[in-house]
């Protein structure tokens, strides 16, 4: 590797190592998100209630939550555990880059879960989204979304094991702003629900499948912009990089 | 090097450094003794940046480290009481990701010499986790040495280790030395303190109670003597 590889990406490789070598964590993160979304799909498949759009949305949303938040949340916890967190930050690289290196495999396996779970879509079903700029949106900002809200909860949560309870309330607001935005109708999702991030992913999939009503991604993308660029830098100053303080 | 006057740090309502003063000199093995909880460790971290005084002035390398920690990780290496590896890299992934860190070249080249200066060639393959506890302090030690630093800060880095491992890390600190760098170090080995350090520090109950050159500081007796003199206390090795 080049000498001039910027920091988080080490710090990434380095952490694609020790997940690669952590089995339970790596399935915990693989596995469990890509069965709910599978089950998903095959609800929808099945009933045929919700929508291709909002189905795919709450795949996303599934996804973002468990593999991105939860797992990313988790991650910072057992690193500041380990005293990796402290001693990384005696390496010169930035507080942004340490965060980002630690998270960005997490959304690497979020933007992989995606591709494959849409991609059973569009095979089985021959359902492949209309417009991908939006769908990139979605699983972009979505996952940017999460990794700001893991940092943020990973400022008070003192152990991985803790994750487990601490982000239970955001991880379900998560999915149910989803929930709540697939059950109504596209045109009538107000701005007061995209402030959800889930339902703002929720949204942008829709607009990307064409459901009736759902045209305009605007409002969705920059609540999610909003979200991310608002509350990053206020997580990082407010994370512990110590596990005694 | 390392200077801090009048520096002082609280956890909530419990002040442990009140209103300490050091001077580290370049070129010199500068020991920081005291108890557990004389306020060692927690000095060290404000010299490093890694927590902000309440008051008091710090310098290291003439820059304020709570403001200038990023640029003064290039010359300060660092070995944390806790370690701070992820236990899941092998020790050679430890290494070259350090180096690589420190923006080092030859990184393959210069990652087998550390490990062969800290005897851990053989281990190289072995992660993290699977190491002995001297093993561990060890690589922190190496790790610490990956940014070629000027100053070490090393906190009680042969806590741990046998006998012979204490002599060989002392052996390749003593041969840093002679290379110009600088290290300021805490341990509970007054023996080693009294043989390797130029000069010494006694802290106790958040403040410097004695410091100078070993000689200057254990007056007539050894310095044992006056650690206990000082610390009033029975429980040093």
């Amino acid at each position: 590797m080049r000498a001039d590889v910027p920091a988080w990406l080490l710090i990434a490789a380095a952490e694609v190592t020790v997940l690669r070598r952590s089995v339970f964590s790596v399935s915990m993160a693989a596995v469990l998100p890509t069965a709910l979304g599978l089950l998903i799909l095959w609800a929808e498949q099945d009933t045929g209630r919700a929508g291709w759009g909002a189905a795919a949305g709450l795949v996303l949303v599934t996804l973002t939550a468990f593999t991105a938040y939860v797992g990313g949340t988790t991650t910072l916890a057992a690193r500041r555990q380990q005293f990796v967190l402290k001693r990384l930050r005696m390496s010169g690289a930035s507080d942004t880059a340490i965060v980002a290196g630690m998270l960005a495999p997490l959304a690497l396996l979020t933007g992989l879960q995606t591709v494959v779970l849409f991609g059973i879509l569009a095979a089985v079903d021959g359902l492949a989204p209309v417009r991908p700029v939006p769908l990139l949106a979605a699983v972009g900002l979505g996952t940017l979304v999460a990794g700001t809200l893991a940092v943020l909860t990973a400022g008070f949560t003192a152990t991985p094991e803790l994750a487990q309870l601490t982000t239970s309330p955001i991880a379900l607001a998560f999915v149910g702003g989803g929930l709540w935005a697939a059950r109504i109708p596209a045109e009538q999702v107000s701005w007061a629900m995209l402030a959800l991030p889930g339902a703002a992913v929720t949204q942008l999939a829709r607009i990307a499948w064409r459901e009736p009503g759902a045209t305009d991604p605007a409002g969705a993308v920059l609540a999610l912009v909003l979200l991310a660029v608002v509350a990053m830098p206020l997580a990082i100053r407010q994370l512990s990089w110590d596990p005694r303080r | 090097m390392a200077e801090s006057v009048g520096l002082r740090f609280s956890y909530g309502r419990s002040q442990v450094v009140r209103g300490v003063d050091l001077d580290v000199r370049e070129g010199e093995l500068f020991a920081l003794l005291g108890t557990n909880g004389a306020g060692k460790t927690t000095t060290l971290e404000l010299l490093l940046g890694h927590r902000r005084p309440s008051a008091g002035t710090v310098r290291v390398l003439g820059r304020d480290p709570w403001r200038d920690r990023r640029s003064l990780a290039a010359g300060v290496g660092v070995v944390l009481q806790e370690g701070g590896c992820a236990p899941e890299l092998t020790v050679a992934e430890t290494v070259r990701l350090w180096l690589r860190l420190h923006r080092r070249r030859d990184v393959v080249r210069t990652a087998g010499a550390l490990l062969e200066e800290l005897h851990l060639q053989h281990r190289a393959a072995v992660r993290v986790r699977q190491l002995s506890g001297g093993e561990g302090r060890r690589l922190d030690l190496a790790v610490a040495l990956c940014g070629d630093p000027r100053l070490l800060v090393l906190d009680e880095p042969t806590s741990g280790l046998d006998p012979q491992s204490r002599a060989h890390t002392w052996a390749v600190l003593r041969e840093r030395l002679r290379s110009g760098i600088t290290v300021l170090v805490t341990t509970h080995y007054l023996e080693e303190a009294e043989a390797l350090a130029d000069r010494v520090a006694i802290m106790h109950a958040g403040k410097v109670a004695a410091i100078g050159t070993t000689a200057e500081v254990r007056e007539s007796g050894s310095l044992a003597d006056a650690f206990h003199r000082i610390a009033g206390s029975g429980q040093l090795r």
